[in-house]
């Protein structure tokens, strides 16, 4: 089952936000940010509140953006695991388990918005 | 197991543009397309399709040759790292990107059709899977 989480967001005359997602389970499948006023250049991090792993980082973004994040795979040696030897990792979906997204805005100008939109299988 | 659902969407179009949409449904896109008989005009017509809510872009093509149909599309969005840097199955010297099924939830298809001719019509089918 999918489902998506609407986290409006308005940052503070510094330009910072800290939002969270809904406590929520599942495969984090995609994000989309939709700019409403934000300024250009807005710096977006997203980590799970209770472990902090990374979900998205990215600076300077200056439109609205999807992004379908995905997270490095291992072989059972913890080795990072990759299509073929030097070339890019495989990667998959994070799992989310009982958690909520915390979401940092920095540069976003004085009191402006915009939304991200997380979209979760499970 | 996924159950797989298709959704028929005509339009007509009486001066060139029209806009048609699905019904609002929550799942993957499995595929898109545009059925025998559609009249628009060949290689004019503009399809954009688009998830109505977030904007998020599914399929744009402009002047489309019509000549063999059904066209049937199979869209897939670019996934990313963590950094939001697209992801590849090998290195910068022959770049393919890793993609995966655009997911909507609680959303639906928006087609626009641009330059389609006067008083002219095609349907579109949406397959989505909801797993």
């Amino acid at each position: 089952m999918l489902r998506r989480f609407v986290v409006p967001i308005t940052v503070d005359s510094s330009g910072d936000a800290e939002v969270y997602s809904p406590v929520l389970s599942g495969h984090l499948h995609s994000i989309h940010y939709v700019k409403d006023d934000f300024a250009n250049g807005v710096d977006f991090v997203l980590t799970l509140e209770s472990t902090g792993e990374t979900v998205w980082s990215e600076e300077d973004v200056n439109s609205s953006a999807v992004r379908y994040p995905r997270a490095p795979t291992h072989s059972t040696t913890g080795v990072a695991a990759t299509y073929a030897d030097g070339e890019p990792g495989v990667l998959d979906r994070i799992a989310v388990s009982q958690d909520r997204i915390k979401i940092e805005v920095a540069g976003g100008g004085t009191e402006n918005s915009g939304t991200i939109h997380l979209t979760v299988e499970g | 197991m996924a159950r797989i659902r298709s959704f028929n969407v005509t339009i007509p179009v009486a001066s060139g543009a029209g806009t048609g949409y699905s019904p609002y449904f929550s799942g993957y896109i499995e595929s898109i397309e545009l059925l025998t008989g559609a009249t628009y005009t060949d290689d004019q017509v503009d399809i954009t399709i688009t998830a109505d809510v977030t904007g998020e872009s599914i399929l744009a093509r402009t002047n489309q040759d019509l000549t063999t149909l059904p066209l049937r599309w199979r869209p897939r969005a670019a996934t990313h790292g963590t950094d939001g840097v697209v992801a590849e199955y090998v290195d910068a010297t022959a770049v393919s990107a890793v993609n995966d099924r655009i997911a909507l939830s609680r959303d639906r298809v928006k087609i626009v059709i641009a330059d389609g001719g006067t008083a002219k019509t095609g349907t579109f089918r949406v397959t989505v899977s909801e797993d």
